[in-house]
This record gives C-alpha cells, sequence and structure tokens, in this order.
C-alpha cells in the first residue's frame, strides 16, 4: 500500500510538471522555452526512471546501462554539435 | 548433468531474473539511440529554421497534445501499480490493470488518430498536396516531414506495447500460476511502457509548445 501511495504521489508530481509545462510555454521566454521545456522533460523522465522503473532495485550490471545510454546520447550530441558549429 | 538452475530447483528453460532485466535494459538503450539520434536531427532543423517550425508547431493542436501526455502519464502509474500487484501475487489485480494500462494506450491512439484525420483535412500531410499558404512553406513542410515520422514511429512502438499489455493480461487472467512460472514477464513489460511514455515526454513539448502558446 505504501509503495501503491508513492506512487500516487510521482503521478501528482508528474501531473504539476505538466501544468508547468503548458504554463511555460505562455511566458515571453523566447529560445529560453526550449531549455525551460526539456529541463521539465528531464525531471519528468528522471521521475518515471527512478520511481516507476525501479531503477534502483537492480543489480550493478543493469545499472550501468541508463548511464550508458546517457553517455552515448551525449557523445551523439557532441559529434552533431562539432560538426553543425564548424560548417 | 544437470544445469545450474536445475540445481537450484529452477525451470531449466527460464534464464535467470538478472540477465532477463539486463537484456530488456540493452534493448532499451538501442531504443533511446534511435530516438535520440531523430530528435537530434529535429533539433538541428529547428535551429535552423526557427520561424518556419514555430510557425509549424502553432499548426498543431496542443489540447490534443496535452490530454494524450496525461493519458500515457496514467497509464505508466497503472503500469507501476499492476508491477507491485504482480510481485504480491495478486494475478486478477494485476491483470486488470495490464489492460487498463493497454486501453489507455489505445485511448492515446485514438486521439492521435484523429489530430491525423484533422492535418489530412488541413492538407497538412507532407506529400503532394500538402498546402500552406504563408512563408516558408518548405520549411513547414519539413516540420510536418518530422512530425509524423517522429509520431508516427513512437505510436508503433506503443502499439507493440499494447499487444504486449494485452497478451499478458489475458495470460494473467487465464493463468493464476503466470506469475510463478514467469516472474520478471510483467517488470519487462513496465519498462518498456515506461519508456515509451518518457519519449513522449520530450516529443510533446518540442513540437507542440516550442513555438510558444
Amino acid at each position: 500500500m505504501q509503495g501503491v501511495k508513492s506512487d500516487l504521489f510521482v503521478f501528482a508530481g508528474l501531473l504539476m510538471l505538466l501544468i508547468m509545462t503548458v504554463v511555460g510555454s505562455y511566458w515571453p521566454l523566447g529560445e529560453g522555452l526550449l531549455i525551460w521545456s526539456l529541463a521539465i522533460s528531464s525531471l519528468k523522465a528522471y521521475l518515471i526512471i527512478r520511481f516507476y522503473m525501479n531503477f534502483r532495485a537492480g543489480d550493478r550490471a543493469t545499472k550501468l546501462f541508463p548511464y550508458l545510454a546517457g553517455v552515448g546520447l551525449f557523445i551523439l550530441l557532441l559529434l552533431v554539435s562539432t560538426d553543425f558549429l564548424t560548417r | 548433468m544437470k544445469t545450474s538452475a536445475e540445481r537450484e530447483g529452477q525451470e531449466p528453460d527460464i534464464p535467470n531474473d538478472s540477465n532477463i532485466n539486463l537484456g530488456i535494459w540493452i534493448f532499451l538503450l538501442t531504443e533511446a539511440m534511435l530516438f535520440g539520434a531523430l530528435i537530434l536531427c529535429y533539433s538541428v532543423m529547428r535551429i535552423l529554421h526557427p520561424a518556419a517550425f514555430n510557425t509549424a508547431s502553432h499548426l498543431l493542436d496542443w489540447k490534443a497534445g496535452t490530454l494524450n501526455t496525461a493519458i500515457l502519464l496514467f497509464s505508466s502509474f497503472c503500469m507501476a501499480v499492476a508491477v507491485r500487484a504482480s510481485g504480491k501475487g495478486k494475478s486478477k489485480g494485476t491483470s486488470v490493470l495490464l489492460l487498463v494500462s493497454a486501453s489507455l494506450g489505445i485511448l492515446f491512439l485514438a486521439v492521435k488518430g484523429m489530430e491525423y484525420h484533422s492535418e489530412w483535412l488541413k492538407y497538412l500531410f507532407p506529400n503532394d498536396e500538402f498546402t500552406f499558404a504563408g512563408p516558408d512553406s518548405a520549411f513547414v513542410k519539413l516540420f510536418f516531414n518530422a512530425y509524423f515520422i517522429l509520431t508516427g514511429l513512437h505510436a508503433i512502438h506503443l502499439t507493440f506495447g499494447i499487444l504486449w499489455l494485452s497478451g499478458l493480461g489475458i495470460a494473467s487472467w487465464v493463468s493464476p500460476q503466470f506469475h510463478r512460472r514467469y516472474p520478471n514477464a510483467i517488470d519487462c513489460a513496465g519498462l518498456y511502457w515506461h519508456f515509451v511514455d518518457i519519449v513522449w515526454v520530450f516529443l510533446f513539448p518540442l513540437l507542440y509548445l516550442v513555438g510558444g502558446s
């Protein structure tokens, strides 16, 4: 029951973040809107991975792969940025 | 000669629990790279053509996008509770929650289908009939190319998830022994379902809101 309660709190938090994403699009943030939206999306993704996907319950080898995904995406971003900025 | 699983009293055809979890995480890593690369392509195009992409973003129905996000978040909550119920051996409860999650996925696809239909009627589908009267028509079309590829690929993933969850829900309802025989089946489906939710969490603001309301 305790677990379901915490899941419910996480769901409420995710809905709050969804509202913040939509409300943020009304603010005159200009290009900052992209950063704002991505920051909130990252926070939502963290909550889902941490609580719903039970990331901390896995063994060491399993825990390595979400980090590897992050590293892989970072390398992808780095290579594309380098190519994009030097053209 | 007995295998290690047989010596430990497990059924020999079922792989070790942690290996199954590791396998699904590796699969999700490859999926993250797939969607990551596509989202990165979209972001580069947006940086190159900000005015056209903002204009095109305003043509989307952000209310439908918000509703769909809420639907997927609720389905993720149901899925998380289903995994907990499965851990406690509550086969009927798990089954109901899995089928509710799958139904919410179908609802998501229905809303998305209505959006696609509306965009088709407005000639926004990026084929030969694409029509946009404003400036930068070619780049607005480029946005809709990216929009249909990203949301279409996401919808295909969601469809697989719906089939997976429905199959598990029915199996769990029919056979109360299902959890004992396949203890990781629902965990793995849950991980996949949450991943599909995370992809949408990023797609929604990037496609619908980034032009500002």
